[in-house]
């Protein structure tokens, strides 16, 4: 399966140290929507795994987080892309849940639920939240600089393994162009 | 139920794992020291399980895909107990650096004896270092990783050791690479605590150092920056 996992905030929209609470606080990073589009049309199945503590913190619930996609997804189809599914952790950090990145869950879910295995599954992300719970995964990592991607490079070492993109679009370039293995 | 009666709980049947399975491993002497150290390590898979019945904490493991094919000199961090029991699980039979007070414990070191450690004298740093890079070759060619934990003791989470050189110096004299693993198992189960926080120890695999054109200060401190920088950012995301 030609599978690609995103994180959300700070990979195709724009992230806030305020969390984004409503629809209208949704902006899409330039250039992410069509990148989607051309994952699709390349025959990539695309999805979403995202934290979302702001719901255990309470400031909104799963209803505004449905509304919030709903806009995520009208934006990707109006682009011509399509989301297979959204996969989110609800949790805060104290609730000790096994889903919550840099913790495996939700790419377990993903894997169970797509009946797949992520090795060779491109997982793009902007924190080593990411990172983490991508190698943990068996998927392979990828970091773009868009949100919290700039200072999560100077910040950590060790991320010399970790293929870096300015953004979902120059990833998406080089994957499709053949700067990176392909999956199978 | 309370934290105290989970740690409680486990801490009997840790204490009863070591009863049963001291006795089989030492009736095992007459075995190979690999197949007998397949019996040994389902003992550390066995208390990593019923830490996680017990006080909620499992792992997870990130960057297997670096561990090399053949035997290596892993260098890790040491923050706890749990690390030398769940690296039995993670890593290829390996064998530990250790101090030599600690196969005086009655059945659990003399268990540990038949996993041929290295088992060092620490007062007597010179001879020590000699011995590591002696037995440890031996054990590289008998197909056995070396684990060994640089700060030479359990360091508390947010601290660091210093990186005592030994590992490295076995590696570049056994012209092995040098292995780096960074985790946070301290934010959970700390040094001398008995009580242990619920959740998911991360453990992260970092690319494997190569030590050709090296010497070992140099392995050293590439295996040292690693390291650390990583624990760091791990105990953040604890």
């Amino acid at each position: 399966m030609r599978l690609v996992i995103l994180d959300r905030d700070g990979v195709i929209n724009e992230d806030s140290d305020a969390y984004i609470k409503s629809p209208d606080e949704w902006q899409a990073i330039p250039g992410s929507l069509e990148a989607i589009a051309r994952l699709v049309h390349a025959d990539f199945h695309v999805v979403v795994a995202t934290n979302q503590s702001g719901i255990a913190r309470g400031l909104f619930n799963v209803d505004m987080l449905n509304r919030i996609h709903s806009r995520m997804i009208d934006e990707i189809h109006h682009k011509g892309g399509e989301i297979d599914a959204i996969f989110f952790c609800p949790h805060g950090p104290d609730d000790h849940c096994r889903c919550r990145k840099p913790n495996i869950g939700l790419f377990e879910e993903i894997a169970t639920r797509l009946k797949t295995n992520l090795s060779g599954t491109y997982a793009v992300g902007d924190s080593l939240r990411d990172i983490v719970a991508a190698r943990a995964a068996q998927a392979i990592p990828v970091l773009v600089k868009t949100g919290k991607g700039s200072s999560t490079l100077t910040k950590t070492s060790g991320l010399d393994s970790v293929a870096v993109f300015d953004d979902l679009a120059a990833f998406t370039s080089a994957l499709l162009g053949g700067g990176l293995a392909v999956t199978p | 139920m309370t934290r105290i009666a989970r740690a409680a709980l486990f801490q009997v049947g840790f204490v009863a794992s070591i009863a049963v399975w001291a006795p089989v491993v030492l009736a095992l002497f007459w075995l190979k020291p690999i197949p007998r150290y397949l019996v040994i390590r389902q003992w550390g898979r066995f208390t990593v399980w019923w830490l996680k019945i017990t006080c909620g904490l499992s792992y997870q493991v990130a960057g297997r895909e670096h561990i090399p094919k053949t035997p290596c000199v892993i260098l890790s961090k040491h923050q706890s107990t749990w690390e030398t029991l769940a690296y039995q699980w993670i890593f290829p039979p390996h064998v530990w650096v250790l101090k030599r007070e600690l196969l005086w414990i009655p059945l659990l070191g003399w268990g540990m004896a038949l996993s041929q450690p290295i088992a060092i004298a620490r007062e007597q740093k010179r001879r020590a270092i000699d011995q590591v890079i002696r037995d440890g070759k031996k054990r590289l060619r008998d197909g056995r990783y070396i684990i060994i934990f640089p700060e030479g003791t359990r360091v508390a989470r947010g601290e660091h050791g210093r990186f005592k050189l030994g590992g490295a110096r076995l590696a570049c004299a056994a012209a092995c690479p040098v292995l780096p693993v960074a985790h946070n198992a301290g934010c959970f189960w700390g040094r001398r605590a008995f009580l242990k926080r619920p959740g998911v120890i991360s453990v992260v695999i970092g690319p494997p150092i190569a030590v050709e054109g090296k010497d070992p200060a140099a392995v050293n401190t590439l295996a040292e920056r690693w390291i650390t920088d990583t624990t760091d950012a791990l105990e953040k995301l604890a």
